[in-house]
Parts: structure tokens; sequence; C-alpha cells
């Protein structure tokens, strides 16, 4: 398996692209370090990180000024990672790369500076000295460079003798003693490179410092913009969402004047089935499961109240509307490439999360029933921790299952489509083996679909029960 | 110092030619040599000008533009490292040419520069203003008349022209030809609200007399002279994005309400029409616009030509000067004047 980075959860999860997509990054260069933050699975590392996150969120909410001027200079930075690594290479920087450089740690002395005065503990940048005083000799402290006449005396002597050619027109001295200027000048930058490169360690570790500052600055205000929290790190596997919602959905809800209804779910190493009727949230809820637990296992807050996370090898997901024509496979085809990786995972013993939509819908009923019993049965001897959601009867199924709790019982006469969301209730309840609830024709019905092809339905329906009593 | 006074009250001022070598270089380094001693802070780049150091179509190499002490230029990174004197880099912009970012320096000895600098016309607003930040009072920009150049010089606060024998050899022709681009540059500006409102535009719109747009959804010409009477309902002012040329002109020329028709072009470089063809759309009642217009200054004239063409100096200026009532100079000739004193 590669090493997951960020910017493969991004391709991966939609959602996750839409959070990355919301944090309000100030400097240049973050975004190139947040596409290959690693995957965390060290409790201690996720510990770290939600505790640099707390630090964050008090330094925004009680010093604010302080916050706004960091912010400020977070936002002149430029991404010189080039630069940085033409340096540690040992290669000679020109005059544009010292400047940015220059330029870069002006800004960065002035963070140090302003984090030393707060009271908590966000990060810690290191000594700005020993780099500054190599590019800034005379310590003006002005954001603009050239090669300065105190670096070097032989050339500050041949500076003086050039100015002196020139007014005294003697434009053959002139000319020779701006070869033996730029001559020098390059002596000069070679030694100024290698002092620079003796520094790389510390060059790297400062640009590291800003960016981690500014990525946990806006993880705090998302934090605040989203209603986010930092979950707590579960060690006896068990993983449990408090109140989970889908910033994105709950976004696109909020501009329709609508609240996205908050689901709680609880998950340990077995698989959970979940039954509902259409359009009931049953994959924006798997999708929202993978979302919190990636979000948390990159070191983000989570869209929850609460939130208690077990952290996993490998989030997996299977859901019908991946893209299987790139593959040039057919629905049902890529489904089963989804779902053999999920098992042999599970077998070499991986810990996964496996979020599973309605296996096996898109085969006829008889085998994909049996297809999606077997399947949950298997990860139930595997152990693994799953949410598997059917359209299938649940009673069949030997798991822990759960029913999305559906419409209300009274519904309204007229109910536009539009309005069906604020008569449903998205909520989750134990289901204990009852008989399957049939809300299909209804949210059909609902939808506008022909009455005569809604009663044909209803009519084989009864005829199927009447057989099954004979 | 003729004319290097008047472009003081300007805090842009950009530099032009009807064509190769009507003296453009000759006349920005002779604006710098006179405003060395002056107390300002003077800048200096270019727009829309590729950056080849040598030149495409007569393979001479490009003249370097004199930079003297305290004076800021910006141009790019590949330009910027082959200068041979001391010069404290003041930025580098994020945005790239295709010669590397822009680098704004402040020359720290007297020297000599090739320019490149921004090459689109938001770049070259952009970088005006930042210089202004940099405590810059006036900027000279080394501008290029030419229908391939993303960037025009018409956001400077004002403009010189440079024209002369290289144009046309022959003194009528040079001075009526010069004379209908001296119209191009003078022709008005619309308000500034219908410039905001059209300003990012990409496509035909029409606006009525209540300024009501209407987008006509097509950026071509092609097929006009069967959609133009319906586009005219929309209202008769008609914004164009991209070139005017004859055959939009000749259309419009053909519309019995060409009296009403009002035609706003981005800038007076947009217009490639022929000079008869515009004169004809003018002379029928029509009316041109532009959204950013800039003040013409003054007409530098260059009477030699690398064919050999020579000009009487005098004559051509005098001929030039009644016909566009602008101050006109022969800088090679000031430039001796200015030597000789």
């Amino acid at each position: 398996m590669r090493d997951l980075k960020l910017k493969h959860a991004i391709e991966e999860l939609e959602g996750m692209r839409y959070m990355i997509e919301c944090l309000p990054l100030q400097a240049a260069p973050t975004r190139r370090y947040l596409m290959a933050l690693p995957w965390l699975t060290n409790a201690g590392a996720m510990e770290l990180e939600f505790g640099r996150c707390r630090q964050a969120i008090g330094f925004m909410e009680e010093e604010a000024d302080l916050a706004a001027a960091i912010t400020l200079r977070l936002h002149q930075l430029r991404d010189i990672h080039g630069t940085l690594a033409h340096i540690a290479a040992g290669n000679t920087p020109d005059d544009i790369e010292l400047f940015e450089l220059k330029h870069a740690w002006l800004l960065a002395d002035d963070i140090r500076q302003l984090m030393q005065r707060s009271k908590k503990k966000v990060i810690d940048i290191p000594e700005t000295y020993p780099v500054l005083q190599l590019l800034d000799p005379e310590a003006t402290r002005v954001p603009t460079f050239y090669i300065y006449d105190c670096y070097d005396t032989l050339l500050a002597g041949l500076r003086q003798q050039v100015a002196v050619a020139r007014r005294e027109g003697r434009k053959d001295a002139e000319e020779l003693l701006r070869d033996q200027i730029l001559e020098r000048e390059i002596v000069v930058r070679q030694r100024l490179g290698d002092d620079l490169h003796r520094q790389s360690q510390l060059l790297n570790s400062t640009m590291e410092a800003l960016v981690l500052l500014d990525l946990v600055l806006a993880k705090a205000v998302l934090v605040q913009q989203m209603d986010l929290s930092l979950p707590a790190i579960s060690r006896d596997g068990q993983t449990t969402l408090h109140q989970m919602f889908n910033p994105q959905i709950k976004a696109l809800l909020k501009e329709k004047g609508k609240a996205f209804q908050p689901v709680s779910i609880t998950l340990d190493s077995m698989p959970v089935l979940i039954t509902g009727a259409n359009m009931g949230g049953k994959s924006v809820l798997l999708k929202t499961i993978a979302l919190v637990q990636m979000l948390a296992q990159f070191g983000f807050p989570v869209p929850a109240l609460k939130a208690q996370i077990s952290p996993v090898k490998q989030v997996m997901i299977s859901s019908g509307d991946s893209q299987s024509l790139v593959l040039g496979l057919s629905s049902f085809g890529a489904e089963v490439k989804r779902l053999d990786a999920i098992i042999k995972a599970a077998r070499k013993g991986h810990q996964v999360l496996a979020l599973i939509d309605e296996p096996a819908r898109t085969t006829n009923p008889d085998e994909g029933e049996a297809l999606a019993r077997a399947l949950v049965e298997l990860l139930s001897r595997l152990k693994v921790k799953s949410v598997v959601t059917t359209h299938y009867n649940g009673h069949r199924f030997k798991c822990r299952k759960m029913r999305v709790k559906g419409f209300c019982s009274e519904l309204p006469q007229n109910l536009t489509p539009e309005a069906i969301g604020n008569f449903f209730d998205y909520t989750l309840e134990p289901d204990n083996d009852t008989l399957p609830r049939h809300d299909a024709l209804l949210v059909a019905s609902l939808l506008g679909l022909d009455e005569e092809l809604i009663q044909l339905a209803d009519q084989n329906l009864n005829n199927r029960k009447t057989e099954h009593t004979r | 110092m003729p004319f290097t006074g008047d472009i003081l009250n300007y805090r842009s001022v950009a530099v032009v030619g009807t064509a190769k070598n009507t003296g453009k270089t000759e006349c920005l380094n002779y604006i710098i040599r006179q405003l060395q001693s002056r107390p300002v802070t003077l800048a200096i780049t270019s727009v829309g000008i590729d950056g080849e150091s040598c030149d495409q179509v007569t393979r001479t190499p490009k003249p370097e533009i004199d930079i003297y002490s305290k004076m800021v230029f910006v141009t790019s990174e590949t330009h910027f490292r082959q200068r041979r004197f001391t010069a404290e880099i003041l930025d580098v912009s994020g945005r790239s040419t295709s010669l590397g970012r822009l680098v704004t320096a402040r020359a720290l000895e007297p020297g000599k520069v090739l320019l490149s600098g921004p090459s689109d016309t938001g770049s070259l607003a952009h970088a005006l203003m930042q210089l202004r930040r940099h405590g810059v009072d006036l900027t000279l920009v080394d501008g290029a008349l030419s229908r391939k150049s993303l960037g025009s010089p018409t956001v400077t606060d004002a403009m010189i022209l440079n024209t002369g024998a290289a144009f046309s050899a022959n003194m009528p022709t040079l001075v009526r030809k010069t004379k209908f681009i001296c119209d191009l540059i003078a022709l008005p500006a619309v308000h500034s609200t219908t410039r905001e409102a059209l300003r990012l535009m990409e496509t035909l719109c029409a606006v009525n007399s209540q300024g009501r747009i209407t987008d006509l959804g097509t950026t071509s010409v092609m097929g006009l002279d069967k959609s133009l009477p319906g586009f005219l309902q929309h209202g008769t002012t008609l914004f164009v994005p991209g070139a005017v040329t004859d055959k939009l002109l000749q259309h419009l020329i053909m519309q019995k309400e060409v009296k009403q028709i009002r035609l706003i072009v981005r800038d007076f470089t947009r217009i490639f029409a022929s000079q008869e063809t515009v004169q004809s759309f003018l002379n029928r009642g029509g009316k041109m616009e532009v959204l950013y217009n800039t003040k013409l200054i003054a007409l530098c004239i260059n009477p030699t030509a690398p064919d050999g063409t020579l000009m009487n100096s005098d004559a051509l200026r005098d001929a030039l000067s009644e016909k566009t009532s602008l101050p006109v100079w022969d800088i090679k000739k000031l430039a001796l004047q200015s030597c000789a004193t």
C-alpha cells in the first residue's frame, strides 16, 4: 500500500476536497506542504496535533490582535522551496534568491517575535538570527537586497575605484574594473551560499514551523466557521460520532434556508447494517463517516459535536458512484474489485474502516442479496470495522442493525418534493428485526411518479405478500 | 528643457512608436538624461514587448536603456541577471513572463539594462501601482503599438508618440498617417460608469439609451451583416471587446441607423481598420469612443530611416505641428543642443 498523503485523500473523497478548499490559508508555501501531509495512525501524533489546534483556537480568541498581526505577515510569505532546495544542494544562490530568502526571514523574525509575546504555546519558530545576520549584515531590516559592500573589503574597494574611473571618464578602466567586480561578487555569493548551506537544517525547520503555524491557525478559523470539534483518540477500538454533519451539504442546505439534521453512530470492530428509505441520507452518512475519519487522521478538526476516533490504517469506500468508467469496468465489475480489496486488506490483518454503499445492488436481486449477506457475514468473521447500507431485507442479515427513522407518521396533503426533507427524520435507531418498510413507493409517489404505475406496483407487492402467506 | 517639464505633471508616461526605428529608445534615453538632475524618483519599464534581446524583424540587437543611479527599473529575471551594474532588489513579482518573474530594482550606480516588463495591460497597471508604493514619482513605459501585443500602454496617464521616415518615406503620407494615429489616441473616453460595466465583458454588447447592456453573446464579427439589424434593436451603442476591422466598420456604415451608432472600443490600439474606413464611418455620422484613453502630450520625430531616407527635420516638424496642434520635437537635434550647452 502506498503511503497515504492528503493529496490522495482529496482525490478519493469530494468532501475532503471541500474542507481543504475552505481552509483560510495565508502563506503561499502552505498548500504544497498541505498536500504532502501524512496519514497519522499513531495516537500520540494525533493528540499532539489536536493539542496544537486547541492552543491555536485559544490564541485566536484571546489574543486576536496578535493573531491578526501574524496572519498579515504569513500572507506576505512567498513559496521559496526552489531557493531552499537550491541552497540545501550546495549551489550558489543568485541575488534574486538571496532577496527572497531575506524577505522571508525578516517576516519569520517578525512572526517569531510576535509569537513570543503570546501566552499560548502554538508553534515554536526557531532562532532567525543565524540566517538574518548573513542576509542583513548592516541590520537595517529593510526587505531589499544586493551584494553589500560590507561583505568583502576587496569588493568595496573595487566599487570605489569604478566610481572614480567613471567620474574621470576612463571608459577602458571602468570596463576592466566592472569585470573584476562581477568576478568578486561571484566569490562573495559562493561564500554566502556556503554559510547558508551550513544552516540548511535551520532554514528548512524554520520554513516548516511557519507553514505549520499557518495551517494550525487556518484550522482554528475553520473550527469557528463550521462549528467543528477536536476529536478525542479512542484506544479501545471504538469510534463514537456524536451529532455528526456534512459541512458541504450543510452549506448547500443553508443556502436554501434549510438545516442539516446531525446523526450519531457508534462503531466497534464489527459491521453495522443500515437500512432505510430512499433519500434517507444513507450514502451521505457513509461519506460523512469517511470524512470524519480522514480529517481526524490528517490531524484536522471534525464535523461533529463530539467525536472519539479509533485510528485505522486505511479508510476503504465502496460506493455506486465511483469512477468505474475510467477503469473500463461495468459498475458491478468495479464493485467486485473494491469489495475484494477490502476483504484482502482485512485478511492481511490491516485495521481498516470499510464503508460499503448498497453492495451488489446492480445484479439480480436473488444473487445480490445472497452476496450482500455473505459479505456482512465475512466482515463479521474477519472483525472488520464497517458500515454497510442496503435495501435488501434487513432481517435476513446477521449483524448489528440500524435504521434511518424515516417519514413522520402524519404527512401533510400535497407534499412537494422539495419539502420532503422537512418531514423526514434522518436519525438512526436500532433495528430489531422488524419487517421491512416499503417507503420506496411512498417516496416515488411524493416525487410525482405516474399514479397508475404506483398502483400497479402496490398490487404486485400485495400479491407477493399473499403468495408468501399461502 | 523642452517637454520634460510637461512630463513631470504625470505619474506615468508611455513612449510609443508608429514603427520601428522611429527613435523610441533615443527618446526614452533623452527623457531619462533630462530628468536625472531633477529631484524626482524615476522608474522605467516596458509593456507588451516580448523581451527578446534580438529584434525578430531586423535581427539587430535590441537597444539597452540608460539607467542612472537611484533610478528604479522593472525587468524580467533573465534581463536583470544580464546587467553589469550594482542594483538593489526591491521586489520580485509572483507572476511570471516568458523570461521569468519581474524584478523591481533600484540602480546603485549608472548602467544599461534591457527592458522586459509586464506582458499584459493588467500586470502593467499593477506594476504602476506597486512602483508608487516604492516611492516612485514618475514611471516611463516603453510601449508597443502592436496588434499582437496583449499589453496596451493606454493605462498610463500620458503618452509620447514617436514617428519618422521609417514609418513612411513620403512626407505627406507620413504626416497623414501620423495624424490618423493622433486622432485615434484622442478618441473620447466613455463615462466611468459605462467603463466599469463593460470593462470585463468579452463579448459584443449593445447598450441602449437608458444604459441597459445586452450581451449579444458573440465575440466574432463573422456573419455580422445578417445579425447586425437585430443587434441594433437592443441599443445603438455597440461595445466591441476585440479588434475593430474594416469589415466591421463597413457593416456599420451600411446600416440606416449609422448616424445613431456609437462604437465603444477597449482602447485605440484595438482599431485595425484603415484610415479611409474609419473616416467614412465618422463622416456618415457614426461615433467612436474608448474605454481607456490617455493624453498625447508630444510627438517626437526621427527624419532618417535605416534605408537611407532623409527628410527635412524642420519641414516635417512644422507639417506635423500644424496638422496635430501638438508640440513636435526632433530628439537628435535636442540631444545635440543639450550637449552643446
